[in-house]
């Protein structure tokens, strides 16, 4: 278990670095396996939830596990919302919770028509909305990052 | 980027980081899960996963500090990424971090 997160530790300490702008990071599901002395260069953390309550409850536990670790900016964003209740059902949440949800992505069945044939969303359709709701979040993610 | 398994994790940080890249920035995309999958969203080409080179675990030096276990790379992380690291679309690299359980591993 501790052998790719001690890379991952070794990584976020020394990142980033050089000639790159921004490091992302598709993580493990938890984050638990990082420590404080590591996560130092670490900007933002991002927690994904769906709109239903386990997946709440987990981004909930995560995001409390990125603020202990001293990640400044520790946000949600909200994934597979199929309408307003979705939304402010999340909202409420995380009010209630003291966290911040930074934006939410759409559920978008053009994502299962990309993957059925093996092509990347930003390929298969650059305007659908789950992409154009990413997109929304750039300029918010690199004011955390900048910041 | 963190959440429960297939809340989107790697659909959000893939296109996250070309359009990140897109903006002009130079991205490093790190694959960290131990069931990688980052690089079909980041658009690499299926003809490329060859060239995926996963970073070993060799390369992690553990040290005590202080009674505290400190972690850290035994070579620049300038050189592990040009070594490691696959140049993707949208001024995006990707470094695939190996799959835990081979030799060396703690
Ligand atoms: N906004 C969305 N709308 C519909 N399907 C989605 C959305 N985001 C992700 N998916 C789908 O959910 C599944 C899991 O996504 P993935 O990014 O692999 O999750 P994770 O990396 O967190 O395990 C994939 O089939 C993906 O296409
Ligand atoms: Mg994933």
């Amino acid at each position: 278990m501790c052998s790719s997160h001690a890379t991952v530790r070794g990584l976020l300490h020394e990142l980033p670095t050089g000639d790159l702008d921004v490091v992302v990071v598709d993580n493990e599901a938890s984050p638990e396996h990082l420590s404080r002395s590591t996560t130092e260069a670490v900007d933002v953390m991002l927690v994904v939830a769906e709109p239903y309550f386990k997946s709440l409850e987990t981004a909930r536990r995560y995001a409390g596990l990125g603020k202990d670790l001293g990640i400044a900016n520790v946000v949600v964003v909200a994934n597979k919302v199929r309408g307003e209740d979705d939304l402010s059902a999340i909202q409420g949440f995380c009010d209630s919770h003291d966290l911040k949800l930074l934006g939410a992505v759409p559920f978008d069945e053009t994502l299962a028509q990309a993957e059925r044939s093996g092509v990347p969303p930003l390929e298969h359709d650059p305007g659908a909305p789950s992409v154009r709701a990413v997109e929304g979040l750039v300029e918010h993610i690199l004011r955390l990052v900048a910041a | 980027m963190s959440g429960k398994g297939g809340s989107g994790k790697t659909t959000i940080s893939g296109t996250l980081a070309r359009l990140i890249g897109r903006s002009g920035k130079r991205v490093l995309a790190v694959d960290a899960d131990s069931n990688p999958n980052l690089a079909l969203t980041l658009g690499l080409s299926t003809g490329s996963y060859d060239l995926i080179n996963p970073l070993p675990h060799g390369l992690m030096e553990h040290r005590r500090v202080n009674g505290e276990v400190q972690v850290s790379l035994s070579r620049p992380v300038e050189e592990l990424t040009q070594d490691y690291a696959v140049d993707c679309p949208d001024n995006v690299s990707l470094l695939v971090l190996g799959p835990p359980g081979g030799a060396g591993t703690g």
